[in-house]
């Protein structure tokens, strides 16, 4: 009898443990998630002032040929350089399985992406590089003026910007492949 | 004495009945943070892939105009 009722003390114990650990365990993963929503809206903070930097960094180089478009008296119209937003997606998955096949895919979406963006990077690079000779030997044949060949310098140096955006996107990319 | 046997017996059953509810609620639990964790990847990742789509259309601009 004491037996029976020792083992019915044990089983009893072990569902309340059981009991406080679930509601441990509940409130760890809150926590958790509070903490991934807050380093997401870091890096969401950190992106925009990359943005912010960007936006800064353009009216510069329109500033620059404006001077040398009043000689020629021609008004350009300013445009802002576009800002990409990410987007909160839900993917309400009944299962982790589910999950794990989505974020495969996703992966694999991803991997084609940067292959492609890797050899859009070398081809623009390539591109940049003669563009720039071609320049510099037309400004040394006084093939071009100085405005021009300014107006057309800002061009480059605002196509290897976003080049250089793109490899820094490029390189997210392989670590996120990589995990 | 047979009242007391069948009180031990209701709580042996119910003893069992929270146990396993426990296992259930804790696994649910488990699942649930794992999908999250899972899925808040996958977000990136789906983020990434824009960046880089976008990226690549404007670089396509400016070469062009290059």
């Amino acid at each position: 009898m004491h037996k029976i009722i020792t083992l019915l003390l044990i089983v009893g114990m072990t569902g309340l443990v059981n009991t406080s650990a679930v509601a441990q365990l509940n409130e760890k993963f809150k926590k958790k998630a509070e903490q991934e929503q807050a380093e997401d809206k870091d890096k969401d903070k950190s992106g925009s002032v990359l943005d912010q930097v960007k936006d800064e960094a353009a009216p510069a180089e329109k500033k620059a040929p404006a001077k040398t478009q009043k000689e020629e008296k021609v008004e350009e119209v300013v445009v802002p350089d576009p800002v990409f937003t990410p987007q909160v997606y839900t993917y309400n998955h009944p299962t982790s399985v589910l999950a794990k096949e989505t974020q495969l895919m996703k992966k694999g979406e991803l991997k084609a992406t940067v292959t492609d963006a890797e050899a859009k990077v070398t081809a623009a690079r390539e591109k940049i590089a003669a563009a720039k000779d071609a320049l510099e030997k037309n400004l040394k044949a006084k093939k071009i003026r100085e405005a021009e060949y300014t107006k057309n310098m800002f061009k480059i140096m605002k196509a290897e910007k976003w080049v250089d955006d793109l490899e820094l996107s490029v390189k997210k990319g392989n670590e996120l492949i990589a995990e | 004495m047979k009242s007391m046997k069948k009180a031990l017996v209701a709580l042996a059953v119910a003893a069992l009945l929270v146990a396993a509810c426990n296992t259930k609620a804790k696994k649910q639990a488990l699942e649930a943070a794992e999908i999250q964790k899972i899925d808040s990847v996958t977000m990136v990742m789906e983020n990434v892939k824009a960046e880089i789509d976008f990226t690549v259309q404007e670089v396509d601009k400016l070469i062009n105009e290059l």
